[in-house]
């Protein structure tokens, strides 16, 4: 998974979690069972998994481009400030990917 | 991965671990429990009572309370204890707090000491023959009066109890584990 | 969150977390509602005697009491058993100022069981005081009942009944 694809698996994580709690509370409200109520929410939390745990396409559609080093070279003799934004996201995606 | 090679995996990492680094587990393993005792204490202070969580060893409450249901205790009374309630009491000499329910109270005119009478729900006959020689329950004798209720959340004390040797085996692999893991 | 096993074990404690709030949620919803208060009657129907127990020391009475409490609005999501009892509660100007005493109870497990209707039921407890002082005494009878949740707060409730007053003399 890329770094954009960690931070989207999260987030509809978070969101099947929600709705799931949702839907079991009212569940449960209505037909007055708690074992209703946490039988739905394992389900959500199932797919939830099912979705966010495996390494699915949808989260690599942004991959990390590394700067080359004569890239890193010409930056360092140059000081722009353009290309050192892209070099430090860089480092930032390899120091991530090693922890 | 299997379990094999992550265990020497994590042995390995044990071995290399210099003294202070794990001098630095063992003193945030302290603290872990030096707060969770801390929070305990602290219950107590609110609470007013000396045991303000009990896990319910008997089934002699049921089908209300069963065997490993937790029970928060108060021992502040906005109210004063009424017939219904349900009070854990301590009687002296024994160590064992019984969780029962109110049957009679009957308060005294000059000194408004209360005497106390319980029963639980799944016995017949009330608590007397437990009191011993006394027949009521006085006021001091009662731990604290129940206030919310944990389904099933003691079932690892009851193991234990049943079970002593699990206490050891459960310590023993907590402290391993918060000193060999690395975060 | 870049590998599986890292990605599975954050999500794990977030699911937990879901329990927990699923927990909270349901111990905490009924409480914000206040629910319609049952209807509920209580009298005795009849004394059967009122006499000096030698043996304990203290006045006894066996009465029969009418009970009409309809308890099923206190049955929602989180409640497991409602139990159910009736207090005879009196001052004796003597020794004791308060005094509560329950000569009835049940267990109520379902919404079904919970319509409440006894007719002239002899008490499962006599009515026993702590000393001699029973004679005259004027009593309140009240039906209460305990709600035991599923997870959360124990709540306790009551409504008062019809008063009675004990025969001045022991019938037997």
């Amino acid at each position: 998974m890329d770094l954009i694809g960690q931070e989207r698996c999260e987030h509809v994580f978070q969101g099947v979690l929600l709705l799931s709690l949702a839907g079991a509370f009212g569940a449960g409200w209505i037909r007055e069972s708690i074992s209703l109520a946490y039988m739905v929410l394992g389900a959500g939390v199932a797919v939830g998994f099912v979705i966010c745990t495996p390494n699915w396409r949808v989260f690599n559609r942004n991959p990390l481009t590394f700067a080359t080093s004569s890239e890193l070279a010409a930056d360092m003799a140059a000081g722009s400030t353009g290309k050192g934004a892209a070099s430090g996201k860089a480092a930032g995606g390899k120091a991530g990917a090693s922890r | 991965m299997s379990v094999r090679s992550y265990l020497s995996e994590q042995w390995s990492r044990f071995r290399e671990t210099k003294f202070r680094n794990l001098a630095m587990q063992v003193a945030s393993l302290g603290l872990l429990l030096s707060g969770a005792l801390i929070m305990y204490k602290s219950c107590m202070l609110i609470t007013n009572s000396e045991s303000p969580i009990v896990v319910v060893l008997s089934g002699s409450m049921e089908p209300a309370i069963h065997r490993g249901d937790l029970l928060l205790l108060s021992n502040r009374y906005s109210t004063p204890l009424v017939s219904g309630d349900i009070v854990v009491y301590k009687l002296p000499g024994r160590d064992v707090p019984i969780v029962h329910r109110i049957i009679k109270v009957h308060e005294e005119h000059d000194t408004a000491e209360v005497d106390i009478l319980t029963k639980g729900d799944n016995n017949l006959p009330d608590d007397r023959e437990l009191y011993g020689d006394r027949k009521w329950l006085s006021r001091d004798m009662v731990v604290g009066r129940a206030f919310a209720f944990l389904p099933r959340a003691g079932m690892l004390t009851i193991l234990m109890n049943d079970y002593p040797k699990l206490k050891f085996a459960l310590l023993g692999g907590l402290s391993l584990l918060a000193l060999v893991a690395g975060d | 969150m870049h590998s599986a096993g890292t990605r599975a074990s954050i999500l794990s404690s977030y699911a937990i977390g879901g329990v927990f709030l699923l927990a909270i949620a349901i111990a905490v919803a009924p409480t914000l509602y206040a629910p319609r208060l049952p209807d509920v009657s209580v009298r005795v129907n009849s004394l059967a005697f009122l006499r000096y127990l030698p043996a304990e020391e203290c006045d006894q009475a066996y009465i029969a009491l009418d009970i009409n409490a309809d308890l099923r609005p206190l049955f929602h999501t989180n409640t497991k058993h409602v139990y159910a009892y009736v207090t005879a509660a009196y001052a004796n100007s003597t020794t004791h100022v308060r005094n509560e005493v329950v000569v009835w109870d049940r267990m109520i497990s379902s919404r079904e069981a919970a319509d409440v209707k006894v007719a002239k039921g002899w008490v499962k407890y006599s009515l026993k005081d702590w000393g001699v002082g029973l004679r005259g005494a004027p009593v309140r009878l009240w039906l209460r009942w305990s709600l035991m949740p599923r997870i959360g707060g124990l709540a306790y409730g009551g409504i008062e009944g019809e008063p009675y007053t004990m025969p001045v003399e022991y019938t037997q």
